[in-house]
């Protein structure tokens, strides 16, 4: 699978990557929900929310990401009252993109078609789309994974 | 004859048992329902259902529900309740009768999500706006938003772990899972404490239903995987002698036997001296398997479980 899944707008990427990057200083994972709309063709980002905005608490206590069922709930409110579905969800990794076995196991939006990127090196090295990994969730626990030229095949970052 | 009815309503937060006779009518149960709420409640337009008088439209979502007429009434002002649930952006809604069961909307929710039953496992709904999460056999009329006839939910994982935790092992992982909200709640609702960590061994006080504590001595060797261990003496530094043990009746009994591993790993799940030979437990009961992710919370909510059932009985000893 090469074909395009999400597409940003170059703006909202770097200026994510710079968020990820200054949320985990280089010594933890940090995350956000991007959001945007479905045309069931291709995912379009228009903003994103960044776990530490929505998990302040959970942001700051763990190395790792988590979500509280409260946090994940007042991530829900936000996408109802600005209208944006989740059409994917990002955070970093210590080292590269591929998923830990949690990640697997715990797919931010269990319907089949969701994105979840993972950006290496905590997004302290200017990653470009081909440095990311993209993992499309199947349903029933299953994972499609692209890296290097297949994922930046698949985000197509627009001007 | 009388029968015990059982009353789920907004008004009263945690439902209400009566007794009414069972070759009643209707209008007899209604003033029945009606006289057990609190006399400021009791207004005119208040209407009785019976949650057996169900919506045939989504009775093939029904969770494991045995409806009996007569035997759980719901009251209240609605007689449907536009029920709104969010996930993630998408939004599905519904209206149900006021006496649907909530475990009957979660399934509802799963379907028109397009979630996968396997997927869904660990989805609950919760109340918008709050941290209440209804149990299954709850009614959703009783989740109803003030003078209206609309409840709102949100599907929402319990708790979620992304990332590479799993880098973390041994003492590292189990004193970061010391610090995650599945351990926490246990503690600041006083069900367990930690007592110390002599690595690899770690030494809980678990309270069971009666307030007394049990020490737990996990060896958790090979941390976040499975730990094992059983009660402990901690005054004699020695595993707790089997008339010291706890005991349950035939739910949980078999899980305090004091004659596995000489008493030195409790039969759970959870635990990697007792799961070998017993992968069919997994299926059985999938709540109180091991989840690295989760961590000793996991162990530590099932050994809970077993001491605080009706059934918990203290040792003589």
């Amino acid at each position: 699978m090469s074909h395009p899944l999400l597409e940003v707008p170059a703006r909202l990427y770097e200026q994510l990557i710079r968020d990820l990057a200054a949320s985990g200083r280089g010594v933890k994972e940090s995350g956000a929900f991007l959001l945007g709309t479905d045309d069931g063709r291709i995912r379009k980002v228009s903003s994103y929310l960044l776990y530490e905005t929505i998990a302040p608490v959970s942001s700051s206590e763990h190395d790792y990401v988590a979500l509280t069922a409260q946090e994940m709930a007042a991530a829900w409110d936000h996408c109802y009252r600005v209208g944006l579905e989740v059409v994917a969800d990002v955070h970093t990794h210590p080292l590269g993109p591929a998923q830990s076995l949690s990640d697997r196991a715990h797919p931010m939006v269990s319907v089949a078609g969701h994105v979840a990127l993972i950006v290496p090196q905590f997004a302290m090295r200017g990653p470009t789309p081909a440095d990311l990994g993209v993992h499309v969730f199947h349903g029933d626990g299953r994972w499609t994974s692209m890296f290097g030229e297949q994922a930046r095949a698949a985000i197509v970052v627009t001007p | 004859m009388l029968k015990r009815t059982i009353i789920h309503s907004a008004l009263v937060k945690d439902g209400l048992v009566i007794k009414i006779d069972d070759q009643a009518s209707t209008e007899p149960v209604k003033q029945a329902v009606l006289a057990a709420l609190p006399q400021e409640l009791r207004t005119p337009d208040l209407e009785v259902f019976d949650e057996a008088e169900d919506d045939v439209e989504t009775r093939q979502f029904a969770d494991g529900e045995e409806l009996r007429r007569g035997q759980i009434l719901h009251v209240g002002r609605c007689r449907q309740v536009e029920t709104v649930i969010r996930y993630a952006g998408r939004v599905v809604q519904h209206r149900f009768v006021p006496a649907t069961r909530i475990g009957r909307v979660r399934r509802w929710t799963i379907h028109h999500l397009h979630i996968s039953a396997a997927d869904a496992n660990e989805l609950v709904l919760q109340v918008a706006g709050t941290s209440i999460q209804p149990g299954r056999d709850q009614h959703v009329g009783s989740y109803v938003e003030a003078g209206a006839c609309v409840a709102t939910f949100d599907l929402v994982r319990s708790y979620t772990i992304n990332g590479d935790v799993t880098l973390l092992q041994g003492r590292d992982a189990l004193e970061a899972h010391l610090e995650t909200a599945p351990y926490f709640v246990g503690e600041v609702n006083g069900r367990w404490r930690l007592r110390g960590i002599d690595w690899p061994f770690a030494m809980f006080d678990v309270f069971a239903r009666d307030g007394r504590p049990y020490t737990l001595r996990l060896d958790c060797e090979g941390y976040p995987g499975m730990p094992t261990g059983a009660f402990w003496d901690v005054q004699h530094g020695r595993w707790l002698r089997p008339d010291q043990w706890p005991r349950a009746g035939a739910r949980f009994g078999a899980a305090l036997r004091t004659d596995w591993q000489g008493g030195t790993a409790l039969y759970v799940p959870c635990d990697r001296r007792s799961i070998g030979g017993h992968e069919q437990w997994l299926q059985l009961h999938p709540a109180w398997a091991w989840d690295p992710a989760v961590g000793v919370a996991r162990y530590l909510e099932v050994v809970w479980t077993l001491l605080n059932g009706d059934d918990y009985v203290a040792p003589a000893a």
